[in-house]
């Protein structure tokens, strides 16, 4: 049995105790809905300052935020967890952890 | 005075509803903002001015509300890891639905405001002459989260005080400003617009307006700026009042950084006022402080771009901690009056402008340690009136110590950090007691 994030807000009741095995596949319609508020973003004025004392720089931050609307692939951060072995269980409040096993053991 | 007059709906009717548009069209939105771009440096002009936000931006600050996306719920039951979820979404769900930001122009445009460009920088102001002779003129300066919008309700009163349970006598011509990347003034584009340039400015308008005898008041923000123009001595200026004062004493301030253990010599009176202080610092109350003095820019973005996330972090403030949500319909401000102010953040696009006089105060550091605020070099009389409910309550000894020249101080029984929104009537008496010597002396 493989549980997804969408599996995960569902409210089926589960053994509290059993670990499961977790994949991480997001909707496609929560990544439109991220490029589509990006490329809604309203922005402030630019600072006053040539460099980051003021924070991250407005240039630095649209920039960023254009790629992250455009050629940004969360797909390929989901492949490379998904090629690792993820589980979930119920340990009172934490619900998610990673469990690598060494090769070497 | 100039009698343009800049209708922003006829500069920008065509603005498109689109967002890519509005991203464009809000940064002119504002004859304050665009005027900017045009007056020339050294022009002293001062121009009629009325509030004309377009449809398209109300609408998108609509549709923005009604697309919030929301947190969960905080893991406490009170305020101590900010504003609460359920609270905020009633306020915000009302914001996009109820609330009429017309009204809230209504009520600026029957005041007659005014633009003027000092210092490269527009800076709008509204301005009440009152009917009575010899009225003291007073120039009246909002802090942060604030706006000229906490300031409508002591108009009245100061310069109508027969109407208000006062005399003619006590009649004050009134001048309050928007502080520079606040409201409707422009956005300075270069650093170094501090307290002290700011006080400069401020003493430029007034001999503008024509005023040789004048008075200041501040609270917040409004009382290092205040504070700066009597220590600059500004031509003249004969007094300020200011509702919270810069008064912690060196080695208090040494105590409250951990630099140095408490005096063992002060008063019960003090050293509450110590206890009360450091358990607001441990409570997290600076926090806000600390990050728009460090990064003015990065906490802008959430702010710019999040109607929630604006509410929510001009809620943050410590002043609002007692605020009851509009809860009492009676009780000012009322829910319409904080989201006035709120609006008006959000229309001029000026979290980020806002928040850098934080950055541009930086090294100076606490606004009420005396030391930091160079009180000892202010020989200029100076009034005090503390609110209860404020963010702390300085006891008289302290500002005995740190203003040479302090000619009133009184502790009032009711009010807070927002004195003049939350008390009016009890704010304005206070102004009247507080300058009356001064009246009569000149």
């Amino acid at each position: 049995m493989t549980e997804t994030i969408a599996a995960q807000r569902s409210n089926q009741p589960v053994d509290d105790n059993a670990i499961r095995p977790f994949r991480v596949n997001v909707p496609e319609g929560e990544l439109t809905e991220l490029r589509r508020r990006i490329k809604a973003t309203r922005w402030p004025d630019r600072e006053t300052v040539g460099d980051a004392t003021q924070g991250v720089q407005l240039a630095t931050t649209e920039a960023l935020a254009r790629y992250w609307s455009t050629e940004y692939d969360w797909r390929k951060a989901e492949a490379r967890l998904n090629a690792l072995p993820q589980f979930i269980t119920q340990v009172d409040w934490a619900r998610h952890s990673f469990h690598s096993r060494s090769l070497e053991t | 005075m100039g009698s343009v007059r800049f209708s922003v709906a006829t500069r920008h009717s065509s603005l498109a509803a689109s967002v890519a548009a509005l991203s464009v069209g809000l940064s002119c939105v504002f004859a304050a903002y665009c005027h900017a771009q045009a007056t020339p440096t050294g022009e002293t002009t001062i121009r009629a001015f009325k509030v004309e936000v377009p449809q398209a931006a109300i609408d998108d600050l609509r549709r923005r509300i009604a697309a919030t996306r929301w947190p969960d719920k905080e893991t406490v039951v009170d305020r101590s890891q900010g504003v609460q979820l359920g609270k905020l979404q009633e306020l915000v769900r009302y914001w996009g639905s109820s609330y009429d930001w017309r009204k809230a122009e209504a009520k600026l445009n029957v005041l007659p405001q005014f633009m003027t460009n000092i210092d490269g920088v527009d800076i709008h102001f509204i301005h009440v002459r009152s009917r009575h002779k010899n009225a003291l003129p007073v120039i009246i300066t909002h802090g942060w989260p604030g706006s000229i919008i906490e300031q409508l309700k002591v108009i009245g009163p100061l310069t109508d005080p027969t109407a208000h349970g006062g005399s003619a006598e006590d009649a004050f011509d009134v001048v309050i400003p928007s502080l520079p990347g606040y409201g409707f003034s422009g956005k300075p584009t270069v650093t170094g617009w501090d307290p002290d340039r700011i006080a400069r400015a401020w003493a430029e308008l007034m001999k503008r307006l024509g005023y040789t005898r004048y008075v200041a008041q501040g609270g917040d923000w409004g009382t290092p700026i205040s504070s700066a123009m009597a220590r600059q001595n500004a031509p003249g200026l004969l007094g300020i009042h200011i509702n919270l004062p810069a008064t912690v004493p060196p080695e208090v301030a040494a105590a409250l950084v951990g630099a140095a253990s408490v005096p063992t010599d002060l008063t019960d009176k003090e050293r509450a006022v110590v206890e009360a202080l450091m358990t607001s610092g441990k409570q997290g109350n600076l926090a806000y402080f600390t990050m728009l003095t460090a990064r003015p820019q990065t906490v802008g973005y959430g702010a710019t771009d999040s109607p929630a996330g604006l509410a929510a972090w001009i809620l943050v403030h410590p002043g609002f901690a007692q605020w009851t949500y509009g809860a009492d319909p009676d009780k000012t401000p009322t829910k319409d009056d904080v989201l006035d102010d709120i609006t008006l953040y959000w229309l001029t696009n000026t979290a980020t402008s806002a928040s850098r006089l934080y950055w541009e105060n930086g090294a100076r550091g606490s606004v009420i340690v005396a030391a930091a605020q160079k009180t000892g070099e202010i020989a200029l009389p100076v009034a005090i009136t503390v609110f209860p409910e404020d963010v702390y309550r300085p006891p008289e000894t302290w500002a005995r110590r740190a203003y040479r020249n302090l000619i009133y101080f009184h502790e009032v029984d009711k009010g807070g950090h927002f004195a003049a929104w939350e008390q009016p009537e009890l704010f304005s008496a206070e102004l009247r007691a507080a300058f009356r010597s001064l009246r009569q002396s000149n």
